[in-house]
């Protein structure tokens, strides 16, 4: 008797320890979804405040203290901004300049990516070595002897100035991400297709190609942002205020056309800020998956 | 099946266009960069002169090149240390098994997505030197200071303000290195140490980061090197400013090159940059092939 | 439909030599398999055919021309890969129709030809799937029909069916065999199991090394072999060795001697020289369990394999190992003393040091 209630004692302390240990599990796991969400909120914050800001009314965006939710919330600024002409012409600029660059770049660098891959060459490595040292020369330098070249080839004030620019600047990065995709891809899939008939062009364009789609689009993705994002070049080589791609274009109208009229600052920045969110977010997977594969061949 | 020998147009073909555009845009303009270094050339210069290194000493008994290089200095190296640790911080809150990793991952990116001049205008806002700003609110919410700062106006703020933005704006892909890193890490030897009785931090110092040192030495080394190149924030938001306290490297090249249009002097000041960089790289390569061996 | 002729072939890589010279020719519709064991050099040797790599020295003949220096496009050769090596992102039609498509053959002749291998192989089903749909098996199939589909003059196999598991292995076994038959395509198979080049080949190339250790029908390798690696390669498990030394005795009697309780006796015909050290060789099938002879030894019983078809039988003789192959049920068990016999006319014998063997 005494026998079985004595077993019943220490399963019954065996099952409040079982408890205890599942609490504090679950208390600290907890903990990390609090602290991790706490981040990311602290993180976002300026952007939060950003869109908080554009949809305030001029008496709410100086009131005192801030309020981080409006009394009175407005879509007045967001559409004025949706609508400012400069604004949108910038944005253009920037698309078509970025589309561009996102071809031209991806296309320069999916060719010696695809080279360094697949031929065994010593020169391969200083090649590789060579364009990822590009990415360190000091850029204002050797944008003097290309602005040179570009008013030689009368190529100032137009959107090459820039695609081949943003090229230079992006290029090394999308010939990391897509070597190493191409290196992932099997040689057999190749050799079958060469003992297939088919020439190396053909296999480049029919098989490897498109066996490398989230390479390609990770790339494209990254020169485009990146491209969106660049300054100098669009402050440098364009003059006209109607070519100018957008952060060359906003920069100059920061000042002068926004005296201290903050909401509609910030819904600008908003407006401005739409594409290139809506384009991360509609291909953040393989952009994602593309900049990891190649993280840690480093 | 490659093989050079056997199909070198092809070779050729397929690095053309990269080859191209790298000679004409990168190699070209670094060489020719290094010899106007030694020129007076300019737009205004109807001949171009060689001077030898006439550059070179004004630029070394300039002060405003000295502050320069101890601005550029501390805004870089703080701004990158800063980030990289809370990059890899964060990797390592998300590595810690909770669900949700691609929304998370899929926030914390919206921090790069935002364009730099965005960032730039929008850090403005935030330090508005008035009651309104809301940096300025919650200082003095918290009792740090008791009336709202001119952060723009005051060099030490505003070095603070700009390393804050750059490490801000860094912390997504060091997150995300870090992560695809830490993801490596064998299971079994974090396992291992646990079972002998290590503390969490004693696993995380004596096994994690040494087995990760080399990545994230290289992860560090590149976004100095990147953040050498950021040049949008200090041109638009303080110009180098208060008192030169934001002139980095980068702004300093560029305003000497195409405000004041002397390309000689700038490209000296690129090559002092340019070496400043390769000697970096290699001491650094140095100093982390240490830990391989 | 071709014959294949390879004289002198060497193959280096940088400093090391995986082909030294080979010679090897192959009749027009024949079914020859490269066997032997990893590293031998069989799979490089299939590539340079293909053209996929060129021979350091030497010369390759497809119909009695030169293939030297040609790309694999000009030496119309098919080849089934190890891993099938299908292309992920085409479907199964698209897959076998590629190589027509990049010859701009017409759509019409292509989709007759894709339907014709593509039913005989038992693909109909499957031609809009994709690879990763498939499983090992089918995707073999479709590896297959790719290269029946351009209806090449030489079919090269590089270990097909190695992925593939056990019965899958054996049923497929049969299906490429009976595949050749049908088409009589000069085929050139490379495997490291000797089973499978057993039962498929016409002939078959033993390789060790990058050099040819035997070349000739599957039975005269296994029955005829030509030293002690072609011996103990062949079968399975392969030929017993025993190491000994002959013996010459009173009135023209020749033994071999195992050790001091064991002497071993010799066929009439084989008459080695008296003190040459040798290794006595006899398969497993020819030993016998039972029967008191004078040819028979007596050992105690190490191990037994029943397999349900047969039983082997391990022992040792003067503590070599010997395995006995019966297919009768036998009632031993480890530790029991057990009589073998052996089946003298079928004994072999080769010299110790170089391994060949003695005629």
């Amino acid at each position: 008797m005494s026998e079985i209630s004595g077993l019943k004692k220490t399963n019954q302390v065996g099952n409040r320890a079982i408890d205890v240990a599942r609490l504090n599990r679950l208390l600290a796991k907890g903990m990390l979804y609090f602290v991790a969400v706490g981040s990311v909120v602290i993180l976002l914050s300026p952007i939060v405040w950003m869109l908080s800001t554009a949809i305030k009314t001029p008496s709410d965006v100086f009131a005192y203290p801030p309020m981080l939710i409006p009394e009175k919330p407005t879509f007045d600024n967001l559409a004025a901004q949706f609508s400012n002409g400069k604004v949108l012409r910038f944005m253009f600029n920037s698309a078509w300049v970025g589309v561009l660059t996102a071809i031209v770049s991806c296309g320069s660098a999916a060719g010696v990516a695809y080279a360094l891959s697949r031929y065994k060459l010593i020169a391969n490595q200083y090649i590789l070595l060579f364009f990822m040292s590009a990415m360190a020369f000091p850029l204002p330098m050797m944008m003097i002897s290309m602005y040179s070249i570009f008013v030689d080839l009368s190529l100032l004030n137009t959107y090459w100035s820039l695609v081949l620019g943003h090229t230079i600047v992006t290029m090394p990065v999308a010939v990391w991400i897509l070597k190493n995709f191409f290196d992932q891809i099997p040689i057999e899939i190749e050799e079958a297709a060469f003992v297939d008939g088919a020439s190396r062009f053909q296999i480049f364009i029919h098989v490897v190609l498109p066996m490398t789609r989230p390479g390609l689009a990770a790339s494209a993705i990254y020169v485009f942002i990146t491209s969106w994002n660049e300054m100098l070049f669009g402050l440098t080589f364009i003059s006209d205020s109607e070519m100018r791609p957008l952060p060359s274009g906003i920069s100059a109208m920061f000042l002068s056309d926004f005296q201290g009229d903050w909401q509609n600052l910030m819904a600008m920045a908003t407006v401005v800020s739409i594409p290139v969110m809506l384009i991360f977010f509609l291909f953040q997977k393989s952009f994602l998956k593309g900049v990891t594969a190649g993280a840690l061949k480093g | 099946m490659h093989d050079f020998r056997k199909s070198r147009l092809f070779y050729f073909a397929l690095i053309a266009p990269a080859f191209g555009i790298s000679a004409l845009l990168i190699f070209y303009p670094l060489i020719n960069g290094i010899r106007l270094s030694f020129t007076n050339s300019s737009p205004f210069q109807q001949v171009e002169q060689f001077i030898g290194l006439e550059n070179y000493q004004y630029m070394v008994t300039d002060p405003l090149f000295w502050t320069m290089l101890k601005n550029t200095f501390f805004i870089v190296f703080t701004s990158t240390t800063i980030g990289a640790v809370a990059g890899y911080l964060l990797a390592l809150l998300l590595n810690s098994g909770i669900k949700g990793l691609s929304f998370f991952r899929a926030a914390i990116f919206q921090v790069w997505v935002v364009p730099w001049i965005v960032v730039s205008i929008l850090w403005g806002w935030l330090f508005s030197s008035f009651d309104f700003g809301i940096v300025n609110y919650l200082l003095e919410a918290f009792g740090f200071i008791d009336e709202p700062q001119n952060f723009l106006f005051n060099s030490r703020f505003s070095q603070w303000a700009v390393i804050l933005a750059y490490a801000w704006r860094m912390i997504p892909f060091m997150m995300v290195i870090s992560l695809a890193a830490l993801q490596q890490v064998p299971t079994e030897v974090v396992e291992a140490a646990k079972i002998d009785g290590a503390s969490y931090i004693r696993i995380q110092t004596a096994i994690v980061l040494p087995i990760l040192r080399n990545i994230l030495l290289v992860m560090y080394l590149l976004q100095i090197v990147k953040s050498l190149q950021e040049l949008t924030m200090v041109f638009t938001l303080t110009g180098g400013g208060p008192v030169n306290s934001t002139m980095v490297i980068s702004l300093y090249t560029y305003k000497t090159a195409f405000e004041t249009w002397d390309f000689g002097l700038a490209s000296a000041i690129g090559v002092i940059w340019l070496i400043g960089a390769v000697i970096f790289s290699f001491w650094f390569m140095r100093l982390s092939k240490g830990a391989l061996t | 439909m071709a014959s294949v002729t390879i004289s002198g072939l060497k193959k280096k890589f940088g400093n090391q030599e995986v082909l030294r010279g080979v010679d090897i020719s192959v009749a027009d519709g024949e079914f020859v398999a490269l066997v032997g064991p990893s590293g031998c050099g069989k799979s490089t040797l299939l590539r340079i055919i293909a053209g996929l790599e060129e021979g350091t020295n030497g010369e390759i003949k497809i119909d009695g021309k030169s293939v030297n220096g040609l790309v694999p496009k000009q030496r119309d050769v098919a080849m089934v890969f190890q891993n099938y090596a299908l292309y992920p992102h085409m479907n199964v039609k698209k897959n076998m129709s590629f190589s027509l498509r990049i010859r701009r053959l017409p759509e019409d002749e292509i989709g007759g030809r894709v339907t014709t291998a593509g039913s005989s192989l038992g693909l109909d089903e499957l031609m809009h799937r994709y690879p990763r749909e498939l499983s090992g098996g089918q995707r073999q199939r479709v590896a297959m029909g790719r290269a029946i589909v351009r209806a090449p003059r030489l079919f090269l196999f590089d270990e097909p069916l190695s992925n593939l598991d056990a019965r899958l292995r054996i049923e497929m076994r049969a299906e490429l065999k009976a595949l050749h038959n049908r088409l009589k395509t000069t085929s050139i198979y490379v495997t490291h199991d000797q089973v499978e080049a057993m039962t498929m080949a016409d002939r078959i190339v033993l390789m060790r090394d990058g050099k040819i250790e035997q070349i000739g029908k599957p039975i005269e390798l296994y029955d005829d072999p030509k030293n002690t690696f072609v011996a103990t390669f062949m079968g399975s498990p392969g030929m017993i060795l025993v190491d000994g030394i002959v013996k010459h005795g009173r009135k023209d009697e020749i033994s071999v001697k195992i050790s001091d309780d064991v002497t071993l006796q010799l066929p009439s015909h084989l008459r080695p020289k008296d003190g040459q050290r040798v290794k006595y060789g006899i398969r497993p099938e020819h030993i016998e369990i039972g029967d008191e002879s004078s040819k028979s030894f007596v050992g105690k019983v190490d191990l037994v394999e029943p397999t349900g078809a047969e039983t082997f039988i391990y022992t040792a003789l003067a503590g070599q190992k010997i395995c006995a192959r019966s297919n009768k049920r036998v009632k031993l068990v480890v530790g029991d003393t057990a009589k073998f016999t052996l089946n003298l006319d079928k004994v072999l014998i080769f010299d110790s040091s170089s391994g060949e063997r003695i005629q």
